[in-house]
């Protein structure tokens, strides 16, 4: 089943008088369960990709149906609902709330939600959540006392708090050492045999190839790397 | 909502020095905002405390330039009575209930140093707290009151000195100054007035009470009479309608008596055309509501409070809106995350507001602290000028007033934050130039917040320095030689002799006497002017105290230069050699020239209304006595009396290690001891100034406190502009410290970058500043004063603000560039 479908997407940023196409006529479908990877290099639109898939960008022409839903007649309100509920962002830089414990930062995102999440609720969610990433002796610690690796696994349990469709992750490993980096990568296996959709920009090939699909882009351009 | 507050809590701890800032500056101008809308509100608004307070009204007689005041009885007094009948039972009854709830005519001060005032005073009980109020509430008189009863209220302390705080002496009848009266109230300790008053040693009578009228009834002092009526209308009657109504009553009056004066006159001096100048006169009515009337001298002030006030919060949110625009720029990502997470508008919204709101909160209890400070601390520094500060407080209208505007603020400031950081929720990602993350105001924008800060700066400032300048020349009036070491004695006229050689020899003996005294280090002889005929009467008592209350300069030198005195026709002579019902009088030379053109005028006898005959003794220069000129605006028939109404003041210059008060005594027995110089009393020069200037001396702290709290904001607002803008190219230093380059260099574009928007903002700013006092002051010297401080003041502003941009740069550099280089 197709949760993601871009059509004829373009995407340009004007910087005084220069145009740059940061996307041209992206043409992408990814399925329920799909684990996705997009290499690149810098510059070739890769987090323009990313943010527009997240819905936090918009694209200048072309069409984008998440789940059948045409996201162009989505509201602002109704676009943020779907960020809540059925995607999980991963950064690259963690982009953990600093003044929030451990246990607030993975349960944020069930806070914000408009499901009304009782506090018990969020407390198993959340413990299991600490369990599942062997972290749950540091629940009332702040990400500047977690190493870079920790701090990756709590972004990655907080991003699937609300048990979202689909991951997108922005180089999920790029500021960890490969040790951390192959716990990371393992979670996120792990959650794709689970059903979860991920959809990764990484530099690093090794860990693309172990996406059962890779993509390539290059200068605002999408190819499948065969 | 509970976890958004502890978010918001928990990121204030990591920038309390902010918020900190934020607090006291919003807790500071909208304490002081609430008091002086408070003050306003009272002044100008609110009802008086008594019932039926909306139809209290004051009503006045005022006398029109050219009139006629020469009858002996006063006109104005007598427009006055005929006023009040018209009230009672005349034209007027019909717009006003009952009779006037009390009249206002003069009251008697007992002075102990032999000082009588005539003065005219409100006497409404309940206003003043009196001990018992019941015989005076409003509308309630003691029964004949006005009709010369023998009733006294007394002040508390003369009750405490003389009567050993009685209880029971309402009712009983005690002798003051031979006259039998019977006690009706005592007033509290802390009797206030509505003028400044010596209230300790005040005596209060019924004004018909005063001994002195019915002994100089003929002689009234009517120049600085102001007779002033409180009623209270009826029901359907207004303010306009009262004062048409009071118009016509008191021009009827005044028009039959100016034919009945002129009829009785037979004045040989007044030509035709003096007499229709005569009869062009009118009398009109002057009718205010009495709360507007209490507050008619304050009220001015408290507008201007008012706007100054509101101005400084402006400047003060705007410093807050900057300070949390620089927090909220460094919680870019924060809100990107929450955003990512699935946040929507409203739940960002709420936490801005929630943020604001907190901080508003925290500035309330300031705000109410300060606010209840000022409350206490306004009548120690203005309670003379400001009238109802007991009324003053801190109620629920305060808090609830300003919970909204906290609220109002708050959605305001939530609403603008949003709208200026919406838009970057795409920065998170890693390959994204994370400078634009950081902020997203416009390098344009940041030039014309500067631009602005620099203008209210530098407008504050200039202002703030004139005010202290003013306000330091006003509380440090120089009076004479040296303020504090003067004292003036007095000498009673009966001291002068026939001629004007004995006079003046006379007076060098006071002088030398007065000399000679150890602790005098040098004195000089003045003399008052002399005095209309009309109040020649009021000096000369036959108890020998002086009454009559009129401006008189005791250090100016035209009067030191009246010494000389030089008569230019006729002599000097006595009351006695003239007649009993004839008096002497000086002419000046123009007055003489105009009345007698074809003659000398020695010797002319002159008539002024039924009971007043002269005969022109002297004539002296006109410019000999400039000054009473001015005081006295019945220039047409310029009189003076002669020697017997003159007396004479010494100014003393006390040797610098003693103390005045001290000496007063010492003094005044030193020169009663000469049984020849016959003394009326020694007093400080300083606290007879004092009174003069005490209101300028209230603007002045008052300004003083709001110059220096102006400044104080400027500052913080400054040194908050100045961090945001450095914050702002932190990025970009921090890639030209990775470039290699100097420290200096940084600095460098540091200070020319500042320097555009500074130099733009000081020119604004003095501009703006010499158009607002060229259009809104006619004071030559204040544009002047305002124009050199702003120029002298210009190039501190732009030194102040370009050291302020140095101290968060030198910190900057201080710090590893790495993590502002670093993604993320």
């Amino acid at each position: 089943m197709t949760l993601i479908k871009l059509s004829n997407l373009n995407k340009h940023f004007h910087f005084e008088r220069l145009t740059v196409e940061a996307l041209r006529d992206i043409n992408l479908s990814i399925d329920a369960g799909e684990f996705m990877s997009i290499m690149g290099p810098s510059g070739s639109g890769k987090s323009t990709l990313l943010s527009i898939i997240g819905m936090l960008d918009t694209p200048d022409s072309g069409s984008y149906f998440f789940a059948n839903k045409d996201t162009h007649r989505l509201n602002h309100n109704e676009l943020a609902d779907l960020r809540n509920e059925d995607l999980g962002f991963v950064f690259q830089s963690f982009n953990l709330l600093n003044e929030l414990t451990v246990y607030d930062n993975i349960a944020l995102p069930m806070r914000i939600s408009r499901k009304k999440h009782k506090n018990a609720y969020i407390d198993e969610k959340v413990s299991g959540l600490l369990e599942q990433i062997n972290l749950t002796h540091r629940a009332e610690q702040y990400p500047a006392q977690l190493s870079g690796g920790q701090q990756q696994l709590v972004a990655i349990a907080r991003a699937i708090a609300n048990e979202p469709a689909v991951l997108l992750l922005d180089e999920p490993t790029g500021n960890l050492d490969s040790a951390n980096g192959e716990a990371v990568m393992a979670l996120l296996q792990q959650l794709n045999t689970q059903g979860v959709t991920l959809c990764m920009v990484t530099h690093d090939s090794d860990y693309a190839a172990r996406a059962s699909r890779q993509l390539k882009i290059v200068d605002g351009q999408l190819y499948d790397i065969e | 909502m509970i976890f958004e507050i502890k978010l918001a809590v928990r990121s204030f701890k990591n920038r309390l020095l902010s918020v900190f800032v934020m607090v006291v500056t919003l807790g500071l101008t909208l304490g002081i905002l609430a008091t002086i809308s408070q003050l306003s509100y009272t002044l100008l608004l609110k009802k008086l405390p008594y019932s039926h307070s909306e139809k209290l009204v004051t009503i006045n007689n005022k006398l029109a330039n050219n009139s006629m005041e020469t009858d002996g009885k006063g006109a104005s007094i007598v427009a006055s009575a005929m006023l009040s009948q018209a009230i009672n039972t005349g034209n007027l009854s019909s717009l006003t209930q009952a009779s006037p709830i009390i009249a206002k005519r003069e009251l008697i001060q007992l002075n102990p140093v032999k000082t009588l005032n005539e003065s005219v005073r409100y006497v409404n009980s309940s206003y003043f707290e009196l001990l018992s109020a019941d015989n005076y509430e409003l509308g309630q008189l003691p029964p004949n009151w006005d009709k010369g009863a023998a009733q006294i209220i007394l002040s508390y302390s003369f009750w405490a000195q003389h009567y050993q705080h009685d209880k029971d002496i309402l009712g009983k009848t005690v002798v003051i100054n031979g006259l039998s009266m019977e006690v009706v109230a005592v007033t509290t300790a802390t009797f206030s007035e509505l003028e400044i008053y010596d209230n300790n040693t005040a005596i209060w009578l019924p004004w018909r009470n005063n001994p002195y009228n019915h002994k100089q009834q003929n002689n009234w002092f009517v120049t600085k009479s102001e007779v002033t009526t409180l009623a209270r209308l009826a029901d359907h009657a207004n303010v306009e309608q009262v004062t048409k109504q009071a118009d016509h009553v008191l021009n009827v009056f005044y028009q039959q008596h100016i034919e009945t004066t002129l009829a009785a006159s037979n004045d040989d001096a007044m030509t035709a055309a003096e007499q229709a100048n005569v009869r062009k006169s009118t009398y009109s009515a002057v009718v205010n509501l009495l709360r507007d009337r209490i507050a008619q001298k304050s009220a001015p002030m408290a507008k201007t409070l008012l706007i100054s006030i509101a101005v400084m919060v402006g400047i003060a949110c705007v410093n807050v809106t900057i300070l949390l625009l620089i927090q909220n720029s460094q919680r870019t990502k924060h809100r990107n995350i929450y955003i990512a997470l699935g946040a929507n508008k409203a739940q960002l919204f709420r936490q801005y507001f929630i943020q604001i709101l907190i901080i508003l909160l925290f500035s309330l209890v300031v705000a109410l602290l300060v606010n209840a400070w000022f409350i206490k601390l306004l009548p120690l520094i203005a309670g003379d000028y400001f009238p109802r500060l007991k009324e003053l407080s801190i109620g629920f209208g305060t808090v609830s007033s300003y919970l909204l505007l906290s609220l109002g603020l708050s959605y305001l400031f939530a609403n603008w934050a949003y709208k200026v950081f919406h838009g970057s929720e795409g920065h998170l990602f890693a390959s994204t130039n994370i400078q634009k993350s950081s902020l997203t105001i416009s390098n344009e924008g940041f030039q014309v917040l500067l631009m602005l800060q620099v203008m209210a700066v530098t407008i504050m400032i200039t202002v703030a320095t004139v005010v202290i300048v003013s306000a330091y020349r006003v509380i440090n009036q120089p009076v004479g030689v040296e303020t504090q070491s003067l004292v003036s004695a007095s000498f009673k006229p009966a001291e002068f002799q026939l001629d004007k050689s004995e006079r003046l020899i006379l007076n060098e003996r006071i002088l030398l006497k007065v000399r000679a005294h150890p602790l005098v280090e040098a004195a000089s002889l003045s003399y008052e002017p002399p005095m209309l005929p009309t109040m020649r009467s009021l000096f000369n008592q036959s108890d020998g105290r002086f009454i009559g209350s009129f401006p008189t300069n005791f250090v100016n030198n035209d009067y030191f230069s009246l010494a000389g005195l030089d008569v230019l026709a006729g002599n000097l002579t006595l009351n006695s050699s003239l007649g009993d019902d004839i008096q002497p009088i000086v002419l000046s030379l123009s007055t003489a020239n105009k009345a007698y053109p074809h003659t000398s005028a020695i010797g002319q006898r002159m008539n002024r209304g039924a009971n007043q005959r002269f005969q022109v003794v002297a004539v002296v220069e006109d410019e000999l006595l400039p000054t009473y000129a001015s005081v006295f605006s019945n220039q047409g028939f310029q009189v003076y009396l002669p020697y017997d109404a003159w007396s004479s003041h010494v100014l003393i210059k006390l040797r610098k290690a003693h103390n005045v008060i001290g000496i007063e005594s010492k003094l005044a027995t030193y020169i009663q001891a000469d049984d020849q110089i016959n003394f009326a009393w020694v007093s400080p020069v300083s606290s007879r100034f004092a009174q003069t200037f005490i209101n300028d001396k209230y603007y002045a702290l008052i300004a003083l406190i709001i110059g220096g709290v102006s400044i104080a904001l400027a500052c913080l607002g400054a040194h908050a502009v100045m961090q945001y803008r450095v914050y702002a190219k932190h990025k970009e230093i921090a890639i030209r410290q990775a470039l290699g380059t100097r420290t200096w260099d940084l600095y460098k574009m540091n200070f020319i970058d500042n320097s555009s928007a500074l130099i733009a903002g000081i020119v604004a700013a003095m501009l703006l500043i010499i158009l607002m006092t060229i259009t809104q002051f006619e004071n030559t010297h204040l544009l002047k004063q305002v124009a050199v401080t702003a120029i002298i003041v210009a190039p501190f502003i732009y030194v102040f603000f370009q050291t302020v941009a140095l101290l968060p740069i030198v910190k900057l550099l201080k710090q590893n560039p790495m993590p502002a280089l670093k993604v993320g």
